[in-house]
């Protein structure tokens, strides 16, 4: 019983992470020692998580950018009342009728997906 | 890397694609680095052990029938290069008194280990190998971190089976000893 228990929290502590590292250039330092280009035959990963988590995103803007538009009670529907000011709105000096919201909304979201995708083909090409 | 697939790149080893060494390589690099350092101490001379190794398992591949598992067989020449580097033969001694050991309470300790973080469980455990003498610190990292099975231990070091046992059974007791110390927890109160 005890040598269990003392065996189990040893087992569920370990982790790969706690060994020692050789250097980065290692494997290549191999391959150069047996007469092969330490460039060839290097794994050529495909992006599979981030291509998904990309699919996702996309996925998520279209959701928002269709309730935005769509759904009732959204700002764009009648039913929705914006707050009234006794200041001139913003609308009033940007000059961009009743759609601001639904511009900034998209903006946003955008610029969020750009950055995004931005990282991504970074990832994917560098 | 699953082991058809490992099987795989080994045949083409085999067929003479060198280039297929890169993914073996990879995968055992930690793994056969750290047998050697275990052995040897010193970073640069493992790393030195530890390439040696690979070209040697490469170079001699041919004598490799899958009679047992590729990890075994590396480790194997790994040990066998980083004790011919160190022109020494492994003493496995107990250093270690067992009545202190059996009298530890294991659940006070191990209830004050579970209840720690596991950043801080894994520093503290970390700590407590660093302090094990070399032979115990390997043996500990072939079957803890490599997950090897006794039998693939002693395949790796040549020792017999129940000698592997009863180091581990003390590694182990001797690793709680020291992590009640690190702990902070005076051998008194749990005695």
């Amino acid at each position: 019983m005890k040598e269990n228990k003392l065996d189990d929290i040893i087992r569920t502590t370990v982790n790969k992470d706690m060994i020692e590292k050789p250097s980065l250039s290692f494997t290549d330092s191999v391959m150069e020692k047996l007469g092969v280009n330490p460039q060839e035959g290097k794994l050529k990963t495909k992006p599979i998580r981030i291509k998904w988590g990309l699919i996702s995103m996309i996925f998520v803007y279209i959701i928002i950018v269709g309730a935005v538009f769509l759904i009732p009670g959204s700002v764009s529907s009648e039913s929705f009342q914006m707050p009234t000011f006794n200041l001139p709105s913003i609308t009033e000096y940007l000059d961009l009728g009743e759609n601001t919201s639904k511009i900034l909304i998209m903006l946003i979201f955008g610029g969020w997906l750009l950055i995004f995708i931005d990282k991504f083909l970074k990832k994917l090409f560098i | 890397m699953k082991e058809e697939i490992e099987e795989i790149i080994i045949n083409k080893i085999k067929n003479g694609e060198l280039h297929a060494c890169r993914f073996i390589v990879d995968k055992y690099k930690s793994y056969v680095y750290n047998v050697a350092i275990k052995i040897v101490k010193v970073r640069e001379d493992a790393e030195e052990i530890a390439q040696d190794s690979f070209i040697k398992a490469f170079k001699s591949i041919e004598s490799f029938k899958f009679e047992s598992k590729f990890s075994t067989w590396l480790y194997r020449i790994t040990f066998n290069n980083a004790i011919s580097h160190t022109r020494k033969k492994m003493i496995f001694k107990d250093e270690i008194s067992d009545s202190i050991i059996e009298s530890l309470d294991v659940s006070i300790i191990a209830d004050g280990f579970e209840n720690l973080s596991r950043i801080d469980r894994k520093k503290i455990l970390t700590q407590a190998i660093e302090k094990l003498n070399e032979e115990e610190k390997l043996l500990i990292t072939l079957y803890y971190f490599e997950e090897n099975s006794i039998s693939e231990v002693s395949k790796i070091t040549g020792l017999d089976e129940n000698f592997i046992k009863v180091k581990i059974h003390r590694s182990r007791k001797k690793l709680f000893n020291l992590l009640s110390e690190i702990m902070g927890i005076k051998m008194e109160d749990v005695l």
